[in-house]
């Protein structure tokens, strides 16, 4: 039973991590950066949801006002951070210290503002558990899992129906020539950031509702979400999602055999493994 | 005075730290976030040993500096095999993992509470007790890290390392060891981090996690982004501009409870401003 | 003129790739711009474009100077490039890279609409769902040339259009070239390193050596005078 209870958790929170991975490898796969300060966007968006429900917004709108939040925040970055790192020919190195110095930023900020221990976040129905034969799953549980999934297909639906989504997907494939049939990769690398930014909220939002909001909480997470991307093959985001919950369920079954403390080095040896023997990823497009 | 002398010695310390973090960002040109994990191993090696009294200092520094070399080429090994962006996760998942194992492995480490009372270092049994007798020995230190970094930049070596990072597959096709110069330059990284954190575990006579954690690593980096890669000038600059910065902080008044972020905020701010505005950052060259 | 070059010089970094020249095209002309690997025929079409900036003189399109203009602006224009050997996003489907391209390109009263591209290559047709980068070669230079011409396309620029393609295809594919531009009025830049195919195609030839355009002619002037020593 105990086996099983971790198994539904790791999927619980794989599902939400997936999120991440998605949104991440969104953003990767289309401008090429290795978007570090995404961390910091999952982070602001937990304590935009908390500050919005402490002064008695209702709960659906203060995810929706978060989301606009981090939505806000990956346009500036892309606009105000990444746009001119481009126009000044910028190596890679410099925009990934960029992008560190960009989450450096936000996770001081916010903990200037709210302190930089964690704070509960705590919503009644949250810690409601609901018994289904003998597993417990608490309301955060569901809604996370209810959330995530539709985000996850929300965003493939996006990807594939929508003009937008084939114009992101078409940059991604071959910027030179989006640049000259008029798909302007620029704006698209915008639009992009803004999106994965709103769609990461949504874990932000949910995760602290668990284990509570921690300003410098958003690097771990996000370490997983890159392994996963690396590890579904870049440029696939049903792998990036799918590998995030095998990873998860792997970190939450690996407390059978050993502490919670150690549970980072379950996720890094998913990646050595990786590395050694499948740099591309499972599911490598091309 | 003994403020200043241990502003001193910190910022030759971290010279060290800096010729490191130099080697691998600015010369073999790779991210990295994990070089306080290896600055905190060589610390924990040599603060075991002397506190259990199996080897004295230098014996110590010895085998820290030579675990160290090889711990840094362990993990910088990957980066040479996989693209660049894949080593930003390597490089998050070592210090990460190396947090959690200086925090939670309590029998080597003492975990959160850290090691109180590293015995001073000590030359051939002489105790260097006294502050300046340390500032003299980590000006020594500090002096023959800094003549191995430009002996190193200015024999063919170091002209080799230069041709890769200008053209790397032209090197390779000239039939040069392109992995083995990287990995060796990797090696004097590792050998330099390992020697400081010895240094740096007995003058402060007690270290813990919070001194090698993902922040430290960050403060390492943004010393050579500061100070600018690849000049030894560079490495010097860095570390002794970014350790006087909190000392200013203090003059303005902010409350103790945000001093920690305020400082992390400012080496944010200082990431980005002189990625964007200034890529070679005070004495070095271009990133 | 639709399309007038004067005194054009470009290059990267320090290094100037063509300087000094001088050539126009004429709606529904299709003019061959020819030379040795390293002639400067790319950098050329790439300045045209608007991915490089002139370091002296002025591109002209309909008369009007372009100096600085952007990139999409002259693609809404009527500029087209269809790039040597990655004309198509290979990740999307048939169908998904004219939908994107079409949107983009093909305001309302556009010259050339998806139907018209699938009536001029049936096979696209049949193949809309298919991953575009599963395709064999000439049925991906078919749908690169298809985005190319999608839209109101009034000159068209061919960057080595038919590096590894069969030569039947070669013929085919210049055959349509040719009847867009007679139906339409659309003119032509072709950069070709196959010299003969192109010279059959072209109404004007241009030769470059090394960034200087060394002839200008009719291709019967071509085949009559000494220019061969430049390939």
């Amino acid at each position: 039973m105990l086996l099983l209870q971790l198994l539904v958790n790791g999927i619980v929170t794989g599902c939400a991590l997936g999120v991440v991975a998605v949104s991440f490898a969104l953003v990767y796969a289309t401008t090429r950066i290795f978007h570090i300060a995404h961390a910091g966007v999952y982070t602001l968006g937990g304590y935009l949801a908390w500050s919005l429900l402490a002064h008695g917004v209702p709960e659906p709108l203060a995810l929706l006002g978060a989301m606009a939040g981090c939505t806000v925040l990956g346009a500036a970055i892309q606009h105000f951070l990444y746009a001119p790192l481009e126009r000044r020919r910028a190596t890679h190195l410099i925009v990934l210290i960029a992008s560190l110095g960009a989450l450096a930023v936000i996770q001081n900020l916010i903990a200037a503002v709210y302190s930089s221990d964690i704070l509960e976040f705590t919503i009644p129905w949250a810690s409601a558990v609901v018994t289904l034969g003998g597993l417990r799953l608490t309301g955060a549980q569901l809604a996370t899992l209810a959330l995530s999934l539709a985000a996850f297909v929300g965003m493939l639906w996006f990807a594939h129906r929508t003009l937008l989504g084939k114009r992101i997907r078409a940059v991604a494939s071959n910027p030179f020539l989006a640049e000259i049939t008029r798909l302007e990769p620029r704006a698209v690398y915008v639009t992009v950031i803004a999106i994965a930014s709103a769609v990461v909220c949504i874990p932000g939002v949910l995760v602290p509702l668990d284990l509570g909001l921690q300003p410098y909480g958003g690097v771990t997470p996000l370490l997983t979400a890159t392994i996963a991307m690396i590890a579904g093959g870049v440029g696939s985001l049903g792998g990036a999602f799918l590998f995030a919950v095998v990873i998860v369920v792997l970190q939450n079954l690996s407390l059978l055999v050993m502490p919670g403390e150690w549970s980072i080095g379950v996720t890094f040896a998913i990646f050595v493994v990786f590395m050694l023997f499948r740099p591309r990823g499972l599911f490598a497009a091309g | 005075m003994d403020y200043f002398y241990s502003y001193l010695i910190l910022a030759e310390i971290y010279v060290l730290l800096g010729l490191s973090t130099n080697l691998l960002v600015g010369v073999v040109g790779i991210f990295s976030v994990s070089q306080a994990a290896v600055f905190g191993v060589g610390a924990y090696i040599v603060s075991d040993f002397l506190l259990s009294g199996t080897l004295s200092f230098l014996p110590a520094l010895a085998v820290a500096a030579v675990a160290c070399i090889v711990l840094n080429v362990l993990l910088t090994l990957p980066s040479l095999r996989v693209s660049g962006d894949y080593f930003v996760v390597t490089s998050f998942g070592i210090q990460l993992l190396a947090t959690a194992v200086f925090t939670n492995w309590t029998g080597g480490t003492g975990g959160a509470n850290g090691l109180p009372g590293v015995p001073p270092p000590d030359l051939f049994g002489f105790p260097l007790e006294e502050t300046r007798q340390i500032l003299g020995f980590t000006t020594v230190a500090a002096g023959l890290g800094c003549l191995a970094f430009w002996l190193a930049m200015r024999a063919p070596y170091g002209r080799l390392l230069k041709a890769i990072r200008e053209d790397e597959l032209a090197v390779a096709a000239a039939g040069k060891d392109v992995l083995r110069a990287k990995v060796s330059a990797a090696a004097l990284a590792g050998a330099f981090a390992g020697v400081a954190g010895g240094v740096y575990a007995t003058y402060m006579s007690f270290i813990d996690p919070s001194s090698f954690d993902l922040d430290a690593s960050v403060l390492l980096l943004t010393m050579v982004v500061v100070g600018g890669a690849r000049t030894l000038a560079g490495s010097i600059v860095g570390p002794f501009v970014l350790l006087a910065l909190p000392q200013l902080l203090q003059l303005v008044a902010i409350p103790t409870t945000v001093a920690a972020s305020a400082r992390q905020l400012l080496y944010g701010v200082l990431l980005i401003a002189f990625a964007v505005f200034r890529p070679q950052g005070l004495a070095g060259e271009r990133l | 003129m639709i399309l007038e070059l004067a005194g054009v010089a470009a290059g990267y970094g320090s290094k100037t790739v063509v300087s000094d020249l001088s050539f126009g095209v004429e709606p529904g002309q299709i003019v061959a711009l020819l030379g040795h690997n390293g002639a400067g025929k790319t950098t050329t079409l790439k300045t045209v474009m608007g991915l490089i900036a002139p370091r002296a003189g002025e591109v002209r399109f309909d008369g009007q100077a372009l100096g600085r203009m952007p990139v999409a602006e002259r693609v809404a224009r009527g500029i087209r490039l269809l790039p040597e050997g990655r004309g198509i996003f290979p990740d999307l489907t048939v169908a998904e890279n004219i939908d994107v391209v079409a949107a983009r390109t093909g305001a309302q009263g556009a010259m050339l609409k998806p139907a018209d591209v699938y009536a001029l290559f049936p096979v696209l047709d049949e193949r809309r769902a298919t991953r575009s980068g599963s395709m064999s070669g000439g049925q991906q230079q078919m749908l690169a040339f298809g985005l190319a011409i999608l839209g109101t396309p009034r000159c068209l620029m061919l960057d080595e259009p038919s590096i590894g393609l069969q030569p039947n295809l070669v013929e085919r594919l210049f055959g349509q070239v040719r009847d867009v531009c007679r139906a339409h009025g659309m003119a032509a830049l072709l950069v070709e390193q196959n010299v003969a195919a192109a010279m059959g195609l072209a109404d004007r030839v241009v030769i470059m050596n090394n960034g200087r355009i060394v002839f200008e002619g009719l291709p019967e002037e071509a085949r009559a005078s000494n220019v061969w020593h430049y390939f």
